[in-house]
Formats: structure tokens, C-alpha cells, sequence
């Protein structure tokens, strides 16, 4: 079983009357892709400022390598690269200025940091703008020299928060790409965001944030395992009398039922064969049948039903 | 860490546009400003010409002809004298060719056309001549071998541009100006002295919290960037005190070498005050940033930037205030150093200088050690 990197014990942070994070305990092994997945203010940012001694907290415990987490453990920090959701990099600095800048603040071996400094540009791509402001780059090479200055140094542990906020889909690729790259190269990875794919793509290990508190955590497997939906059924119909619905809705398995907008929608819990039991029933009282999908249950699901609201904002 | 921090700390400082504008082409700028202004009015104020004058001897008064003669020669001779008659002596004051018309009769008088400071030049001429000359005429009869003697010295008391150094050092009264000048281009340093807690601080930028997650202590980190300051600010010192003594020809006087001293101390000073101040000021870096331009002009403004006299009301009515007004010290300084003969009041104020310095920054460390933030 691999070494526990991170260990958080009952965190409490309050915000005068508002508590941020409630009693959040997270364990992260060595290794791991880990994922805080939550809707905005669901307390991701604020459990990585805690993690990170940023924040003051009110109570609770935060390890890491095996050791208690201070602003002064810098042979810890040693070892952490941050990428923040804001790009934090120098205005005025070329791109391989601020590259070597940030690797300068934890590697002072002048020769070795020039050739991990050669390595981060390879490895986020940005060969042919070494010499450029950021303020020249566009916002996907921008959030690029973002992370290339917080993986520089080689660190063991990659704290990367929300990296892809508003960048394009072919930028969001490369950025998760690498940050898969990074951990197959020993990395572990603490990856927050809202979008809920992206977590689904990369990470290994899920936590589930609201208001504060974790409300669940496992693979997506063991998540979307704990819901009590597992398959939803959506055919294109253009009627269906009602005595045709109530007979899908008596089929087993099937809890739950709607017809809107020509498309019935059935929610399934368990079972095998689903489907063709939904369509045979429609073929029997010749319905005249258009599209036909069944989506297995997302991480959107099982937020939606463990909070009984959405992940995201539709236009998010 | 510490060196890497202060090259990339003085590399970023002196490639931002913002710093460079308000710390080295603004004083530029208003320096040249001043500068054109400036000549333009110790020219008409302060250099005479010989002024014109037509002079009519009506009676034999060889006193008077003596002196006008005195007084007429040289290279700072005070009159331009034509001797003629009543009528061309007429003409050319008409003509605007002669500013005035002394007439020897049986006493003096002059006749004016306007009432210019070269009319009234001539007019105390006349007045402080006709006050003398009995004494004179008394003398001469008691002892005439002495009455060139006394026509020479007459001449001296009358020629009333002469000028008599107190000083050293420059008389421009201009020169307050340019005090303020460099004043200023300290005070305005405060602004380089505002990075070392907005890219320090974990609460105040992106970068701050990015530094703080790394393994550099925050002393070396804040120390590295408070000494880029420093070295940026005096550099632009440098740069505004050479533009303006050498490019300018602003006279600071006989000793240039002090003037960049203190020129250097001030900005290091003003850098520290903006230290101190964007570690008591809560809040955003525009907040740090307003307050420390309003401290930094507010202080030029009463060191007399903007109008000279202020600077006198507020050593009678709030002496305190201009004994611990950043600026007000900088102008001192080189106000001392210009019209003094030693250097104990410029030392004075040199000192005073670097422990308003050394409190400032002490007071910005002590304010900027907490290292966990309760909101960021």
C-alpha cells in the first residue's frame, strides 16, 4: 500500500460567522492523482491555502511528507509546487526570466536550475516564445508558463488549483496531458476544479466538496456506486399515451419515469438489460421510436443526488 | 535565493514602464519645465542692462558729472548715459530710446515716461544723490584732495545692482524649485518601496502567495526586494540630479558630490516610507498605493513644490510638521548644503535622514512578519 503524502485531520476555518471548511479530514497517497471537485465556494481553494499555511485555520491537523505543515517547514515546501487559479508570474519578465526566477526561489545550484529551467519550457511547450512578455501570450501559453513555473523545480508534490479556468478546449488537453505526464514521472497530484470531465479524466482519487465538507470520496467507480441511479435510458418519441408510461414505469428496476418534449426519460437502478426491456415495451404498442441513448451516471449525478443540485451553472 | 530575488527584483523594477515614467521622465520633464520658465524670469528680474538714460547739464555741477560718469562705466555699469540738450534728451524719451531724462540745474530732477523698475532704478538714483551731496560738497570744501575719493565711493552706495555674495553656494531663488524637484523624485520612490510587501504578501498579490509557498525565508525575500528598492531609487536619483546639474545647468553650487548624497539618502528614504506604508495600510495595493502618493505629493506640496511661500507659513504655524516632512527634509538638506559654509546643518539633516530611514523600514518589518493570513 503506497505511503500516506498529505494527511488532514477535522480542519475547521471560519470566516466570522461562515465556516468554510467543516471538520475536513482528507488522507492523499503517494502517487495519486487526487481530485477536490466542487461547485464555486464549496471550500477547494481555501482547503489549499490551509494545506499550503497560506490561511489561518481554527482547528485541526495538516501533515505532509509525515510532518506537521508550518509557514516555517521550508524542508517541506522544498518539495511542493503550487500552481494557483490566478496566473502569478512577472509582467516585466520574459518567459525563461520568470521561469528561472520562480525555480531560483528553491534551487540555487545555478547550472542545475538552468537545465530544469530548459525542461519545464520543453515540457509546457513554449520553446519558441522563451523570449516573449506574458503579456504576449495568449491565454492558453499564459496558463502554460503558469504551471511551467510552478513544476520547475521538480517537486514531488503538485498542488495545482482550477488550472484551466478559461482556456481553450486545445489548451485544457495540453495542460491536463502533462499534468497526466507529471504523474506518471512520480508526481502526486492534488488537482482541484468544477469542471467535473476533467476530474473524471485524470484523477485517480475524488473527494466531493459542499458548503465546507467532503460528502464524498472514492474512485468515479466507487461514486457513482454509491447513487442509486445507474443508468438513464432517453428515446425520442413523438406520443406516448399514458397507459404505455405506467407500464415502463412497472418495469423492474425502473424508478423513476417523465415524458417532455417528445423524449422519454427513464431513470434506472441496477439490473442488466434495461433497455431492451424499455424498448420492447414501446415496439409491443407499436410507438414509432426515433433516438435512443443510455448515459451511464456521472459525477454531476452523484452530486445531484447527494445535494440535490447541479455541479455547475448550465452556462458554466 | 537572496541574490536571485534582488536580479530579478531590479530587472522587473527598471523595465516597468509606470516606475520609470514617475521616477525618471516626470522629473525630467518638470525639471526642463522649470528650467525654461525659470530663465525666463531671472532674466527680466535679475539681469539689468545698463539703463538708458539721457542726462542734461543745465549748471556747471562737476560732482554730478563725476559720479553719472562713475556710475556709467564697467561691465556692470547701472546707466547707459547720452550728455545732450533739453530738446533731443526729449526726443529720444519719447522715442523710447532712454528710459528717463536727469536734468542739472540748479538742483537735480529727473523726468520719466513710465514707471517701470528701471524708472524706479533712476529715481532712487536721484533721491539717494540729492541726499548726498551736501555732505559732499561740505567735505570738499574742508579737504578736496579727498573728493574723488568720496565721488568713487558715492558711486559705489549708488550703484544699488551690485551684488554682494553671503554665500558660497548659488543665489538663484529659483533654486527652491529644483529642491523640490528632487524632493519629489524621493518621495515619489515610495512607490518602488509599495512591491516589497504587494509581492511579499500572500493577502496582496498572486505572486506573494505563489513566493510564500516556496522554501525562500520571508526575511531574505523581503530584505532582497527592500535592497532592489533602494538600489532602483537611487538610480533614478542619479539620473535626475545628473539630467538636471549637467544637462540643465541647474547651479547646486560648488560641492555637485554632496548633492548626490543626499539626493541618494532621500531616496532611500522615500522608498522606506513606502515600505512602512503599504504594511500599516490594509487593503488593496490601489488603497497602499493612493495613500502613498498623497503622503509623498501632500509633503512636496508643503515643502513648497507647487508654491514657493507655503513652505515659510508652515514653519511659523507647524514647525513640527516641516521638521518631519520627508520632502521638507530633502529641501533642507540642499538648501543647507548651498548656503551654508560648513556642512554641520547639511550633516545634520543627512542623519536625521537615514534614522527617519532606518524607523521606516524597521516599522515595515515589524508589520510584515505575521506569515499566516486569515483571508487571502
Amino acid at each position: 500500500m503506497a505511503d500516506t503524502l498529505i494527511k488532514i485531520d477535522s480542519l475547521v476555518k471560519r470566516y466570522g460567522e461562515l465556516i468554510a471548511l467543516d471538520h475536513l479530514a482528507l488522507e492523499i497517497k503517494q502517487g495519486e492523482v487526487f481530485g477536490l471537485l466542487g461547485p464555486n465556494g464549496s471550500g477547494k481553494t481555501t482547503t489549499i491555502n490551509c494545506l499550503l499555511s497560506l490561511l489561518s485555520y481554527d482547528k485541526g491537523t495538516i501533515k505532509i511528507f509525515g510532518k506537521d505543515m508550518s509557514p516555517t517547514a521550508y524542508d517541506i515546501k522544498r518539495d511542493i509546487g503550487v500552481i494557483m487559479q490566478n496566473v502569478a508570474v512577472y509582467d516585466e519578465l520574459t518567459v525563461q526570466e520568470n521561469i528561472d526566477y520562480f525555480c531560483g526561489l528553491y534551487i540555487t545550484d545555478k547550472t542545475q536550475r538552468g537545465q530544469y529551467v530548459e525542461d519545464a519550457i520543453k515540457f509546457v511547450g513554449l520553446e519558441d516564445f522563451r523570449k516573449f512578455r506574458p503579456k504576449k501570450l495568449s491565454g492558453g501559453l499564459l496558463r502554460r508558463l503558469n504551471i511551467a513555473c510552478g513544476i520547475a523545480h521538480k517537486p514531488k508534490l503538485i498542488i495545482l488549483d482550477e488550472p484551466t479556468v478559461a482556456v481553450d478546449p486545445q489548451s485544457r488537453n495540453k495542460i491536463l496531458e502533462g499534468i497526466e505526464e507529471l504523474n506518471r514521472n512520480g508526481a502526486t497530484i492534488i488537482y482541484t476544479s468544477h469542471y467535473m470531465e476533467e476530474v473524471e479524466q485524470i484523477c485517480t482519487r475524488i473527494a466531493i466538496m459542499d458548503k465546507g465538507k467532503k460528502i464524498a470520496e472514492g474512485t468515479k467507480e466507487e461514486l457513482t456506486a454509491m447513487i442509486k441511479n445507474t443508468e438513464t435510458i432517453k428515446v425520442t418519441l413523438h406520443e406516448l399515451p399514458d397507459a404505455v408510461l405506467s407500464e415502463i414505469s412497472a418495469l423492474p428496476h425502473v424508478y423513476s419515469t417523465d415524458f417532455t418534449d417528445e423524449t422519454l426519460t427513464v431513470s434506472c437502478s441496477g439490473g442488466k438489460h434495461n433497455l431492451i426491456r424499455v424498448l420492447e415495451v414501446l415496439q409491443n404498442h407499436d410507438m414509432h421510436i426515433g433516438r435512443v441513448t443510455t448515459e451511464q451516471p456521472t459525477l454531476n449525478d452523484v452530486f445531484l443526488e447527494i445535494t440535490g443540485k447541479a455541479l455547475r451553472d448550465k452556462e458554466e | 535565493m537572496f541574490f536571485n530575488e534582488l536580479k530579478y527584483f531590479i530587472l522587473s523594477a527598471l523595465r516597468e514602464k509606470r516606475m520609470i515614467f514617475w521616477l525618471m521622465i516626470f522629473p525630467m520633464l518638470l525639471g526642463t519645465l522649470f528650467k525654461l520658465t525659470m530663465s525666463d524670469l531671472s532674466d527680466k528680474q535679475f539681469k539689468f542692462k545698463a539703463i538708458p538714460t539721457a542726462v542734461v547739464e543745465e549748471s556747471d555741477n562737476s560732482i554730478f558729472h563725476d559720479v553719472v560718469k562713475q556710475v556709467s562705466e564697467g561691465d556692470d555699469a547701472l546707466l547707459n548715459v547720452t550728455f545732450t540738450d533739453k530738446e533731443k534728451a526729449e526726443k529720444l524719451l519719447n522715442d523710447g530710446e532712454v528710459e528717463g531724462i536727469i536734468t542739472s540745474a540748479d538742483t537735480i530732477s529727473l523726468t520719466v515716461s513710465g514707471s517701470d523698475i528701471e524708472e524706479t532704478v533712476l529715481k532712487s538714483f536721484t533721491d539717494r544723490y540729492l541726499t548726498q551731496e551736501k555732505l559732499m560738497k561740505d567735505a570738499a570744501k574742508k579737504d578736496p584732495a579727498k573728493l574723488p575719493a568720496m565721488i568713487e565711493a558715492m558711486s559705489a552706495d549708488l550703484d544699488v545692482l551690485k551684488e554682494e555674495p553671503v554665500t558660497k553656494g548659488s543665489n538663484d531663488r529659483y533654486l527652491t524649485y529644483f529642491y523640490n524637484l528632487l524632493a519629489m523624485v524621493a518621495a515619489c520612490s515610495s512607490v518602488t518601496g509599495l512591491s516589497v510587501v504587494t509581492r511579499n504578501e500572500a493577502d496582496q498579490s498572486a505572486l506573494g502567495a505563489r513566493k510564500c509557498c516556496s522554501p525562500t525565508p520571508k526575511l531574505i525575500s523581503t530584505l532582497a526586494v527592500m535592497l532592489g528598492c533602494w538600489a532602483v531609487s537611487a538610480v533614478c536619483m542619479l539620473i535626475s540630479v545628473t539630467f538636471l546639474t549637467f544637462v540643465l545647468k541647474v547651479d547646486f553650487g560648488d560641492n555637485v558630490a554632496l548633492v548626490y548624497a543626499a539626493g541618494i539618502l532621500g531616496s532611500i528614504m522615500g522608498s522606506s516610507m513606502g515600505f512602512m506604508i503599504a504594511s500599516l495600510v490594509r487593503g488593496s495595493y490601489e488603497k497602499k498605493n493612493t495613500v502613498a502618493m498623497i503622503v509623498s505629493l501632500g509633503g512636496n506640496f508643503l515643502s513648497g513644490l507647487m508654491i514657493a511661500d507655503i513652505k515659510p507659513v508652515i514653519m511659523e504655524k507647524a514647525p513640527m510638521l516641516n521638521t518631519f516632512n520627508p520632502a521638507a527634509v530633502i529641501c533642507d538638506c540642499l538648501y543647507y548644503l548651498n548656503i551654508d559654509s560648513d556642512l554641520s546643518r547639511y550633516s545634520g539633516k543627512m542623519v536625521q535622514m537615514l534614522v527617519m530611514a532606518v524607523a521606516f523600514t524597521l516599522i515595515g518589518f515589524v508589520f510584515t512578519r505575521r506569515r499566516k493570513y486569515a483571508s487571502i
